[in-house]
């Protein structure tokens, strides 16, 4: 209950800032902006082992922003996004009130993405180029992608801008959040995992707790063509399950294989580097993340990062992309060809392929959408 | 083969028009003391880049709706683009957070009366409108 307690709180505070401004100015003409979008989506994987289909069709998503602008200086902004067996709180991925005074200074209050990386303009079907979104962001597990809490933001100067935006608040521990009509997305560190046949992992019951974090990130851009920024994030100290496989014979002589969740302290600390360079249609767009992860003591590397190259042609555009992603004991790469063909702004079809690199075995898929916005 | 010439020197023709053609006037407060605006620069207000005046004052566009013939024509020829991808950037600008699309009017007069209402508003209306009571800026 903790974790609905906080945004509900949170934006009746923001409500009650917002009437206040309301109330203070005048000569405003209130903004009201409704937008969404349904997303279908037909996958295919060629050797998924552990699945009972290796192809499946389905609703992927679909969603709705309304956005409330009472005062210039004051909006209200709510994204609600279906996924198939996402629980409710899951799926308010927004809901803030963000009050500017002045374009160096606004503060924001409520369920907001985290500005953590540019990956967040991808979160959303019909915003995203591919048909996938970057491992970073499906996997949360160097940094959640939603916070519930307060963000002071702004921007310095006008061609070329210094951006800044530090938070602080609580968050869900969602480290596999599964997607995509087979739902792998999202899953593919525990997929390689069990591959692997891992001595640990993170056990489930860890995607139920809730935590605190502090971040930011400092960017700086010149017109559209240039966005560089850094960004860091620190959660708070915590006990994690985690599933530990133990051998037969493990416990004591003739004791049988079996698994034991065990607490153990973490703490962690994520910090990176992203990059947007934009040159008439082409764009060029990737980010590179590290964590510093200290489990009962010891130290162990996480590592992640993609690149993505599009280029528009007219209402085409084709794209690749590579990723890469490490943990403490699974390391693989993804790599992702596609087109976007976008005739109008209701409708978009996506084609794209993927062939996951890894020591256990690659697997190849297919993804195709269909989206409707409005 | 002469036929094929020709329908091809048809189609060329109707691109070259509709590339050049210009049905639309572009329209800011008479106490604005802009008097001409680039292309580019036009874009950039639209797509709220731009979001002062000269004189430091804010830009507030005003775009029709977007089944406008008008509109169409503003976009091509000001954006380079259809009303369905500005429609498409506004959509990606408001889900991540970077803003809202400009507000929107049904007809030209409501673009002349918003027009004349707010002394930084910017707008366009067919170019066969009158447009008395606001000033038309040239387009560079």
């Amino acid at each position: 209950m903790v974790n609905r307690r906080i945004p509900i709180l949170t934006l009746i505070f923001v409500f009650l800032i917002g009437a206040k401004v309301t109330f203070a100015q005048s000569n405003w003409e209130p903004q009201t902006n409704i937008t969404g979008y349904i997303s279908t989506e037909v996958n295919y994987f060629d050797e998924l082992d552990g699945y009972d289909l290796n192809y499946s069709a389905a609703v992927s998503e679909a969603g709705i922003l309304i956005s409330y602008q009472p005062k210039s200086n004051f909006r209200i902004k709510g994204v609600f996004v279906y996924r198939p067996k996402f629980e409710i709180d899951q799926m308010l991925n927004e809901a803030f009130g963000e009050l500017t005074l002045s374009e160096e200074a606004k503060f924001k209050a409520g369920r907001f993405l985290l500005p953590l990386s540019p990956s967040n303009t991808f979160y959303y079907a019909p915003v995203n180029t591919s048909a996938t979104l970057p491992i970073l962001v499906t996997n949360h597990e160097f940094y959640p992608v939603t916070i519930d809490g307060a963000s002071i933001n702004g921007s310095i100067g006008s061609e070329f801008k210094v951006n800044y935006d530090f938070f602080a608040g609580g968050f869900n521990n969602s480290t596999w959040l599964r997607t995509g009509a087979v739902r792998f997305f999202g899953d593919e560190v525990n997929y390689f995992k069990k591959q692997i046949n891992s001595s640990a992992t993170l056990d489930p019951s860890y995607n139920e707790t809730y935590n605190f974090g502090v971040g930011g990130r400092l960017g700086f851009s010149y017109k559209s063509n240039i966005d560089v920024g850094f960004s860091a994030f620190k959660p708070n100290d915590q006990d994690v399950p985690l599933l530990v496989n133990v051998p037969a014979n493990g416990l004591y002589p003739g004791s049988p294989a079996t698994q034991i969740v065990q607490e153990s302290r973490f703490e962690k600390f994520s910090y990176g580097i992203n990059v947007k360079l934009q040159y008439q249609n082409t764009k060029l767009v990737g980010e590179y993340w590290k964590a510093d992860l200290v489990i009962d003591g010891s130290d162990t590397d996480l590592e992640g990062g993609f690149v993505e190259l599009n280029h528009r042609i007219n209402k085409v555009t084709p794209y690749i992309r590579y990723e890469d992603q490490k943990t403490a004991d699974v390391d693989y790469k993804r790599y992702t060809a596609g087109v976007n063909y976008k005739p109008s702004f209701r409708k978009t079809f996506k084609l794209e392929y993927l062939r996951y690199e890894h020591s256990s075995g690659d697997i190849n898929g297919f993804v195709g959408t269909l989206i409707y916005s409005f | 083969m002469k036929n094929l010439i020709a329908t091809l020197g048809i189609l060329l023709l109707a691109f070259a028009t509709e590339a050049t053609a210009q049905s639309f006037k572009v329209i800011v407060n008479k106490a604005n003391e802009t008097e001409s605006v680039s292309k580019k620069e036009l874009s950039r207000i639209f797509l709220k880049n731009k979001t002062k005046w000269d004189d430091g004052s804010e830009i507030t566009p005003v775009d029709l709706k977007a089944s406008s013939a008008t509109r169409k024509a503003f976009s091509n020829d000001i954006h380079g683009r259809d009303v369905g991808a500005i429609r498409s950037y506004w959509q990606q600008a408001a889900f991540s957070g970077k803003g809202t699309a400009p507000v929107e009017r049904s007809s030209d007069a409501e673009i002349i009366t918003f027009v004349t209402n707010n002394p930084g508003a910017v707008g366009y209306i067919s170019e066969s409108t009158d447009a008395t009571g606001v000033k038309v800026l040239t387009i560079n």
